[in-house]
């Protein structure tokens, strides 16, 4: 059973998909799928729209290069502002999901 | 390509790679669900749903792709503009003195315009402040036609002022407004003098102006058979002379030799409407500027009012209506008539068709001498920017080799030109302020520059300047260097050698040679003039000479003069003393004159200046006499009735005759006959610079009650005047037991004034062509130096082919000279040809003198030569073996 994709947290999973190297948008959306045991019900265009926003924003490079099928492919990279972002935007997660945890467990009083 | 087509390319293109992108996701998904055992249309289908690629998103996507390329553009341009910045920073820093030459350079251009224009705005553009809506504000003029051209009026006679009044009927306010120079608090001989103004009692209130204290002039305290003494003042004068004394309005002051009452104080914001700020007003019916036979409210003599307007709507009906009404005004007079147009000029003195000179000369030269500075300036800046380049080049051969565009390299200039520009306009601003200062004080320390000058409009003038002058002169240097393409370094040592020809360098230096030489002519011109003004023969000798003169009607003035005239002959500290019947040069007198035993006076053209003078005057005034003899103590009430004549009144009176021996008649024809026993020759009426008229001298004890009687002293003193002059008022006051004090005055007062225009053009000239003269010596030193550097290879050569050293100097001084002296030529043609521009400015010296134009030459060489020689010495001393070898 899929569930909703939550808003605001595309751009911080593109960004750690990217971390290990280079990818084009269909690696990335079989990345995403992978490690989220396809939990999401995720549209794939949303994930190019997040990519060329992390584009404008420079947190992510982008080349044309060749695929292993020998197509020409849009690879993604992360840059060092991109790695700086993933790492704030990460540990703000992990607070987040804390927090929220904490008040999810509360028992009453 | 258009940008229009570029731009739909670009986003043609963005909207390919998102279908590729997009094409290229949807072949790999379908894929992948075909080998997961999908059939390949299902495949397609699922993919394609997957995907969410429907038109919609499509749409969504394009616009994301867009405004990413948008963003990406921006963000390199910025970084390419900040790398440009970092890249000009250092090669500023690499070449210091270069950089700082030019950034002077370009700021004393610059700064001299910046601060010449609020000048120049304030005496021709501003509208003095303090008024109410000023653009409803005039001044009124009068032209009319008469046998000589158009004449056109600026001051009118209180009877004129009257018709107009009543043609106006009420449409439109007039006031009266008179500028005067007041000696104020009872002075003496080197007075405090404030510049004030005889007004309407309507004036303040048609202008607008608030009172900061008190109140304006009532109407019946402006009458003029019943003046009353009051005065407003300004809002300086009160802080300054009277301390912001809280109790003003009621306090008197002494102003000319009347007691005044300070009825009120003008807001601080207002001061005056003339050029030099006004301190002082009092009612027209005080005016102590002239007398006529009877009132002079009724008297069409006496016309220099001022006639301020406000005028609402249309004021065609009302200059229709007030011309009418002058011409009906003469015709009813019965004197010639006159048609008369009149027009609502700008309330802007420097803007009227009679504007005092000064004020005309100082605005518009002002302009054209500092856009030549700035010319001279921008040549030079131009040429050292060359010279930056030429050591450049290699840099840029290189950058050239490793790909960067021609664009790109313009866009270093241009980043380069405004960076200069802008550390240039920070210079001059700070420059501009202090010279501003420097030329308000020294160059026209009467103007009015409430407020101050250095404003925003200045700046942002200086700041638009800036730029555009050094994007000109980067762009020069752009194309230049560009189409070029760089001179590319060659292994074998040879710096540039056999260059193209500097022509570009060396039409520059020629132009600012040519500019330096009109701007040093002008300067010159002026200089002679002034010193020809300083020692004019007035016909009167007035070195260390002074006047005392009572107001009229002072009972025992005239035996209270004798008597200082006595005491005063035989002292130590005095060379002569002299009575008369007014001031010489100070007042006119005429009357109607006979001559031939004609029955009507000769013509008013040809009326003699009437004065009764003592025996001794011409002696004492050094006027020669050319012909017959000087008045003696023989020449007495009693006697022959005699008479001197000028040169010019000879002949004028009696053309190809001899004038001695002639009879002439004063005020009626019935009247005994004056001999003409001496000539003497001309002497000024009023001013240092006029034509000869007629004068004529009657012996004191033998001038009658239409010449007037002792009305002055004149005293020259073997030292200084002053103390001799000043303690005279003083003895006049006890001697008559006068309380009004008399006037008193040095003939230096009289002679400053006149040589103010002519001092204010020399200095400002002067100042302006040595700038000038600066910039292109030291235009003429960088290029030269930068020849050398660059010639180097040539240079070592020839020595070593087995020149000298001095005959290396010769030539590189003689490449500069030659420039310079093309220069310098084409400068005094251009002085020539324009020599009409300021040959009605100068006096005793033609406006092509050879002797000025051969002395500006001399002087632009030998400069010349100055800043030559030492890049010339030092190709001298090149080492051809380094050369060689390349080092």
């Amino acid at each position: 059973m899929t569930i909703p994709f939550p808003k605001g947290t595309l751009d911080v999973l593109v960004l750690k998909a990217l971390m290990w190297g280079p990818m084009h948008g269909f690696e990335l959306s079989r990345w995403l799928d992978d490690r989220s045991a396809e939990a999401f019900a995720l549209n794939e265009a949303a994930i190019y729209q997040a990519l060329y926003r992390l584009e404008a924003r420079r947190l992510v490079a982008a080349v044309w290069g060749l695929s292993e099928q020998g197509k020409r492919a849009r690879y993604y990279s992360l840059t060092a502002s991109g790695k700086a972002q993933l790492r704030q935007q990460t540990a703000d997660w992990r607070k987040y999901a804390t927090v929220v945890s904490a008040i999810l467990d509360a028992k009453p009083a | 390509m258009s940008r229009f087509r570029r731009l739909f390319r670009l986003q043609r293109s963005v909207q390919d790679e998102v279908n590729f992108e997009l094409q290229h996701h949807l072949e790999l998904s379908t894929e992948r669900l075909i080998a997961e055992g999908l059939p390949p249309e299902a495949a397609h289908t699922e993919a394609m749903r997957r995907l969410g690629a429907h038109d919609e998103a499509a749409q969504r996507l394009y616009a994301a792709a867009r405004e990413r390329e948008r963003r990406i553009r921006w963000i390199d341009r910025f970084d390419t503009a900040y790398a440009e910045a970092r890249y000009v920073l250092r090669g500023f820093r690499r070449q210091r003195a270069l950089t700082a030459l030019i950034v002077l350079t370009l700021a004393l251009g610059i700064g001299a315009n910046a601060s010449i224009f609020p000048i120049a705005d304030r005496l021709l553009f501003r509208i003095p402040p303090g008024l109410s809506q000023p653009d409803e504000l005039h001044r009124v003029y009068a032209r009319y036609q008469r046998d000589s051209g158009e004449g056109v009026q600026a001051g009118f006679n209180f009877v004129e002022y009257t018709e107009m009044h009543q043609a106006l009927g009420g449409r439109a306010p007039l006031a009266l407004h008179w500028p005067v120079s007041f000696r104020i608090d009872g002075d003496t001989a080197v007075a405090d003098r404030v510049q004030g103004a005889y007004i309407s009692a309507n004036y303040f209130s048609v202008l607008g102006v608030p009172m900061a204290r008190g109140r304006y002039f009532a109407p019946d305290e402006d009458d003029p058979p019943n003046p009353r003494y009051v005065a407003i003042i300004s809002h300086d004068l009160w802080q300054n002379r009277f301390g912001g004394d809280q109790r003003i309005v009621g306090r008197k002051m002494t102003v000319g030799s009347r007691e005044y009452e300070v009825i009120g104080v003008v807001a601080k914001s207002f001061s005056g409407i003339d050029i030099a700020p006004t301190h002082v007003w009092t009612p027209t019916a005080t005016q102590g500027l002239f007398t006529t036979k009877g009132p002079w409210w009724e008297s069409r003599s006496g016309g220099g009012w001022n006639v301020i307007s406000r005028v609402r709507g249309d004021p065609d009906i009302l200059e229709r209506d007030l011309a009418n009404a002058l011409g009906e005004g003469r015709r009813l007079a019965g004197s010639r008539p006159r048609q008369y147009t009149v027009e609502f000029g700008s309330i802007i003195e420097g803007r009227g068709p009679t504007a005092p000179t000064e004020a005309r000369m100082i605005a518009t030269r002002l302009m054209g001498v500092s856009i030549v500075l700035l010319l001279v300036a921008l040549a030079n800046v131009t040429n050292l920017l060359l010279a930056r380049e030429a050591k450049r080049e290699r840099e840029i051969a290189v950058r050239r080799a490793l790909g960067v565009s021609r664009g790109r390299l313009v866009a270093t200039f241009l980043t380069e030109a405004v960076v200069l520009a802008g550390l240039a306009a920070l210079v001059a601003t700070a420059f501009s302020a202090a010279l501003s200062g420097v030329v308000r004080s020294l160059l026209l320390p009467t103007v009015n520059w409430n407020p101050p000058v250095v404003d925003m409009r200045a700046i942002l003038f200086t700041g638009v300047l800036g730029v555009a002058c050094a994007i000109a002169a980067g762009l020069v240097c752009a194309a230049r260097v560009i189409r070029s393409g760089g001179t590319l370094f060659t292994g074998a040592g040879q710096r540039g050698a056999g260059a193209r020809r500097p022509w570009l360098s060396n039409s520059l230096l020629g132009a600012q040679a040519a500019l330096s030489a009109v701007l040093l002519i002008g300067a010159a011109l002026f200089v002679v003039s002034l010193d020809r003004m300083r020692n004019a023969d007035l016909g009167y000798d007035i070195e260390r000479t002074g006047w005392i003169s009572p107001e009229s009607g002072d009972i025992g003035a005239q035996a209270a003069l004798q008597q200082l005239a006595l005491s005063l002959a035989g002292r130590a500290d005095v060379e002569g003393v002299a009575l008369s019947t007014h001031p010489p040069l100070r007042v006119s007198i005429k009357n109607q004159t006979f001559i031939n035993g004609s029955d009507s006076s000769v013509a008013n053209s040809r009326l003699p200046d009437l004065a009764g003078v003592s025996p001794g005057f011409f002696e004492m005034m050094r006027l020669a006499i050319v012909r017959g003899r000087s008045f003696t103590a023989d020449d007495r009430r009693g006697a022959e009735w005699v008479a001197i004549v000028n040169e010019e009144a000879a002949r004028a009176l009696w053309p190809g005759q001899i004038a001695i021996g002639q009879c002439v008649r004063i005020g009626a024809r019935t009247n005994p006959c004056y001999t003409v026993v001496g000539v003497a020759e001309n002497a000024r009426r009023f001013a240092i610079v006029e034509s000869p008229v007629p004068q004529l001298w009657v012996p004191l004890e033998q001038a009658d009650a239409e010449l007037g009687t002792i009305g002055a002293l004149v005293v020259r003193a073997r030292l200084d005047v002053v103390p001799t002059l000043t303690p005279l008022a003083e003895e006049y006051a006890q001697l008559t037991g006068s309380r009004t004090p008399p006037r008193v005055r040095t003939y230096a007062e009289w002679m400053d004034p006149q040589l103010r225009e002519w001092r204010l053009g020399a200095k400002l000239f002067g100042a302006v062509s040595l700038l000038a003269l600066t910039l292109a010596v030291v235009g003429l030193y960088s290029v030269l130096s930068a020849s050398v550097a660059h010639r180097s290879g040539e240079i070592g050569i020839r020595l070593a082919l087995g020149a000298t050293a001095n005959s290396v100097v010769r030539l590189i001084l003689a490449q500069g000279l030659r420039v310079v002296a093309i220069g310098i030529a084409i400068g005094l043609v251009g002085a020539a040809a324009s020599s009409k521009l300021i040959a009605s400015l100068l006096y005793g010296v033609s406006a092509r003198s050879p002797m000025v134009y051969g002395a500006v030459a001399l002087t632009l060489l030998v400069a010349a030569a100055v800043a030559a020689l030492i890049p010339a010495r030092r190709a001298g001393r090149v080492d051809p073996t380094r050369v060689m070898r390349g080092d």
